[in-house]
């Protein structure tokens, strides 16, 4: 009986009836315009992959394709002379690429191309460089047709393919210990759309050291077969895994309605698995972070629960996030469909949430650029920043205002603090303007598209309320998933949420607030200047025919004199509110366009504070946004007699030193 | 059983010991006192000035209000990024004022050593010993002061490289602080070794007038001969530095004025503490 029980149990084994979710997203969410069948075998001793691709593309457009284009992403790691490399600017994340050996270097190559009618279309195939003409750059690869795809017409194209991985420069590599993470591994077509004149063509960039990925909505079937050692995670569902007995299993994953497919091996990988509502999360942990495990499916189930509620429904029924070990480190950080990597170290304490704001933010991807896909490339701030906005949101409900990335030993800093002090404690703020493609900065990425988008946004939330923001960006969301959606969608989408709700001015006021924060480099900075109290008195002098009578002056009361200035070039509207001696509290509304504003008041001021709930939170500097007369000194000398305690207590410390 | 009892009978001796080694610093009370009021000074210059910058910056901002409850990341940072500059001066002030200090170190740790040993309570002796065996315990303490900076700089070095290397050639992480850990312990044992000699050769050029280089071997002997007690002793005394230095960073949440009183109490029991330390550890 046990023999036969445990038989029937081999036999499920094999025929890999344990490993299904359900893959099928009924309707289907997307065009699904370029899809990929393909079969994959990892030789992974030497790092190298054999495979073999059948894409299938639809000409949505009213133009003809005469050629393909291809990203070929891995030939960004085959030389020094990639644009990835020359682009990197000897900024490697800290690795001497002169002392790298031949086995390395990550590279792909197309073996075969055919058509569907079985033209060999190898001959006519070459790289190509549309962005900066370097000759040695490998990473868009041409392809002309023999037969060119008419509209609204579907082509099948068969290819043969050899792919290596480097061994890690960043994202996508291997590292020792037979540590994979399989990304941009194979052939790709770029994206046939309309430029920003209603040209059709191939979006297809190369790749470049401050850009990431732009992809088309399709299907992807892919089978790999690798080591059974391996402990493997990737995007999409696991249809089947079976075992082939020669020390290999083939393992055959399904994603729908998504623009990439990536994986990831290694054979010390614990595999949790859990659940949230239709999603079945699955995680991969090197044993040394087990106990971090917790940590991670907590905020990403927090963050599977915000933003079905703010945002919508996470349509897939997997996500997948791989907390890469030691060796793997520099693959983590980053975003693929249904498939996220992190990145965390043995014993990090639970009151420093880096790894959980991290989680968040991968995960928000999936919503912003995993389905709503926009150009990565030419607009990276269209997710970047909306990411930004919704890690420091999720964060902040979580864990608290103030506190959420931080609370350790007294010391705590919030989430949206830190996106905003990024932006704030830029030396120059007007380095670059946030609306332009990733492979112009030159520094501040980070600071401009993200943490300034993000600031923004918490600038509008604040202006309008969280149901406004809620309502812009579910409109937004739902108007443009599973599409391609610019720059100019969002702006129009902000305007009208912002205007129905809030009025045309308000609407309007939002439109310029976006314009000069993403478009210009107008820097924000409104400030009391000063407040100036005066007796106001009775009149003095000769009054009256020949002289007249002379009248003496008398005290009659006091009037206060207030200016504000607008010490930047940034224009947005501002409450003042003005707190009277009397007791009286005033709120102003100034439109914020004069360099000075003065106030003239009958009576006395005790405080002015210019935007009081804080809600233009691109001010660079909140702290000369108020006057008050009567302040709490307590913190200045708590501060400075902490300061001069520390300072005898090193004296005190170095004193073993002597 | 014995060696419980042997073990019980050494700790109540070390008890005994630093039990009697506060009773005597207490007589040294005027040299304590002496020895804060220099640090405190010192540091109110930092203080009284970063005083000023703020209250010129902040003093009149409503942001003030929200430093009441605490720290305030945003306050803080919007602070730093106009006002920086001020903060520059003070840290290169701040630079300079430690390594003038750690000369003064010198001269009060010869000091309070001369004091101990012959016994006196005197500030007149207290500044007579510092100033008659300065420059020859002066240039042990620089010698020593090198050789502990360079075990930490080696240290340091060592871990740097172990951090560079890590993720290419360790399997996790634990490998690298493992490692990390293991040259602490050492650095932190050689110090510690470096430490408690130095105190023996003041103690034995002051005591026998020996030439500074028979100090040397002598100290290390009568170091190496205690060493186990000596152990017992820093650890002891280092345990006590953590409570103060928590109490003293808990009594940040205090009232103002509670809070000057606590944590300058706390620096002028650390002073004494010192003294307690050189007592037991050189007599």
């Amino acid at each position: 009986m046990k023999n036969y029980i445990i038989s029937i149990l081999i036999l499920f084994h094999v025929l890999g009836i344990n490993a299904q979710c359900d893959a099928i997203l009924n309707p289907p969410q997307s065009a699904r315009l370029a899809n990929y069948k393909m079969s994959l075998n990892l030789d992974h001793e030497n790092k190298k992959s054999t495979g073999t691709q059948v894409i299938t593309f639809k000409n949505h457009s009213p133009d003809t394709v005469y050629e393909l284009r291809m990203y070929m992403y891995l030939n960004g790691f085959k030389n020094t002379y990639s644009t990835w490399i020359k682009g990197a600017e000897g900024n490697t994340f800290g690795q001497d690429l002169t002392s790298r050996k031949p086995e390395d270097w990550g590279w792909v190559e197309v073996l075969s191309i055919m058509d569907q009618s079985g033209n060999d279309l190898s001959s006519g195939k070459k790289y190509i460089h549309p962005d900066d003409d370097n000759e040695d750059d490998e990473t868009v690869l041409l392809v002309p047709l023999q037969k060119p795809i008419l509209p609204g017409e579907t082509a099948e194209f068969s290819t043969t393919f050899e792919s290596r991985l480097p061994r890690t420069i960043a994202r996508s590599g291997w590292g020792h210990n037979d540590f994979f993470l399989w990304v941009h591994w194979y052939p790709k077509l770029g994206v046939w759309e309309q430029d920003i004149d209603g040209v059709w063509g191939w979006n297809c960039h190369q790749f470049m050291r401050q850009t990431e990925f732009y992809g088309e909505f399709g299907v992807y079937d892919v089978e790999l077969t690798i080591s059974d050692h391996l402990v493997v995670g990737a995007s999409g569902c696991l249809v089947s895994d079976t075992y082939n007995g020669n020390g290999t299993r083939t393992k055959v994953y399904r994603a729908e309605d998504v623009i990439d497919f990536a994986w990831a091996a290694y054979p010390h990988f614990d595999e949790i698995k859990d659940r949230w509502k239709h999603v079945e999360i699955t995680m991969l942990s090197p044993p040394e972070h087990r106990s971090l495990q917790p940590r991670f499916i907590k905020v990403l189930k927090h963050s599977l629960e915000y933003l079905e509620k703010h945002v919508g429904t996470y349509p897939y029924n997997t996500i997948t996030i791989m907390d890469p070990p030691l060796v793997g480190l520099r693959n983590g950080f980053m975003e693929y469909p249904t498939f996220s990597t992190g990145g965390s170290f043995y014993g990090f304490p639970k009151g420093i949430r880096t790894i959980e704001s991290l989680i968040v933010h991968e995960f928000a991807h999936q919503y912003f650029m995993g389905i709503v896909a926009n150009n990565e490339k030419e607009a990276p701030w269209l997710d970047e920043g909306f990411v930004t906005y919704f890690e420091d949101r999720i964060m902040e409900e979580y864990y608290g205002e103030q506190k959420s990335l931080i609370d350790l030993w007294g010391f705590k800093i919030g989430n949206a603090e830190l996106s905003r002090a990024e932006y704030t404690s830029m030396d120059n703020h007007r380095e670059a303007i946030v609306a332009q493609p990733g492979w112009k900065f030159k520094r501040y990425t980070k600071e401009l598209v993200y943490s300034k988008t993000g600031t923004t946004f918490q600038s509008i939330r604040k202006m309008f309320g969280q149901e406004t923001m809620d309502l812009l960006m579910r409109t937004y969301f739902d108007k443009y998933k599973f599409t391609h959606p610019r720059a100019n969608d969002f702006l129009s989408t902000a305007k009208e949420v912002i205007s129905e709700r809030h009025g045309l001015e308000a609407g309007n006021n939002v439109e310029s607030l976006l314009h000069q924060a993403l478009y210009t480099t107008a820097v924000c900075d409104y400030a009391v200047k000063t407040v100036r109290t005066i007796e106001t008195r009775t009149k003095q002098g000769l009054f009256g025919t020949r002289g007249g009578e002379e009248k003496k002056s008398e005290v009659q009361g006091v009037k206060s004199v207030i200016q504000i200035e607008r010490k930047g070039d940034f224009i947005a509207p501002v409450e003042v509110e003005i707190f009277m001696a009397s007791g009286e509290d005033l709120i102003k509304k100034w439109d914020g366009t004069d360099f000075i504003k003065e106030y003239v008041l009958e009576g006395e001021v005790v405080s002015v504070h210019i935007d009081p709930k804080e809600n233009l939170l691109l001010d660079i500097d909140l702290n000369n946004n108020s006057y008050t007369k009567e302040n709490n000194k307590d913190p200045i000398s708590k501060f400075s007699w902490k300061t001069s305690n520390w300072l005898q207590h090193i004296f005190q410390s170095l004193s073993f030193l002597m | 059983m014995a060696a419980t009892y042997f073990s019980i009978s050494k700790l109540f001796d070390v008890m005994e010991r630093i039990i009697t080694a506060i009773k005597e610093a207490q007589s040294l009370w005027k040299i304590i006192l002496c020895i804060y009021a220099f640090q405190f000074i010192l540091a109110s210059t930092i203080g009284l000035q970063m005083m000023q910058v703020l209250d010129a910056s902040l003093g009149n901002s409503l942001s003030l209000e929200k430093l009441e409850s605490g720290f305030d990341y945003t306050v803080f940072t919007d602070f730093v990024n106009v006002h920086g500059g001020s903060f520059s001066v003070l840290y290169g002030q701040m630079r300079w004022m430690v390594l003038t200090y750690l000369i003064f170190a010198s001269l009060i740790s010869t000091g309070i050593i001369y004091c101990l040993i012959h016994k006196s309570s005197q500030i007149s002796d207290f500044f007579k010993g510092s100033l008659q065996m300065f420059f020859k315990l002066f240039i042990v303490d620089v010698v020593f002061a090198i050789l502990i900076l360079a075990i930490m700089a080696i240290s340091f070095a060592l871990t740097g490289m172990l951090f560079g290397i890590a993720p290419t050639s360790f399997d996790t992480e634990l490998v690298f602080l493992r490692w990390t850990l293991l040259i602490s312990i050492i650095a932190l044992l050689l110090i510690f070794v470096l430490t408690l000699w130095k105190i023996h050769i003041k103690f034995k050029y002051i005591k026998s007038d020996q030439r500074i280089f028979n100090s040397i071997g002598s100290g290390f002997k009568s170091f190496w001969a205690n060493k186990w007690r000596y152990i017992a002793y820093t650890f002891f005394f280092l345990i006590i530095s953590l409570i103060l230095i928590s109490m003293n960073y808990a009594a940040g949440d205090l009232p103002l004025f509670p809070m000057i009183i606590l944590i300058q109490f706390i620096a002028l029991i650390k002073v004494f503490l010192r003294i307690v330390f050189y007592k037991v550890i050189g007599t």
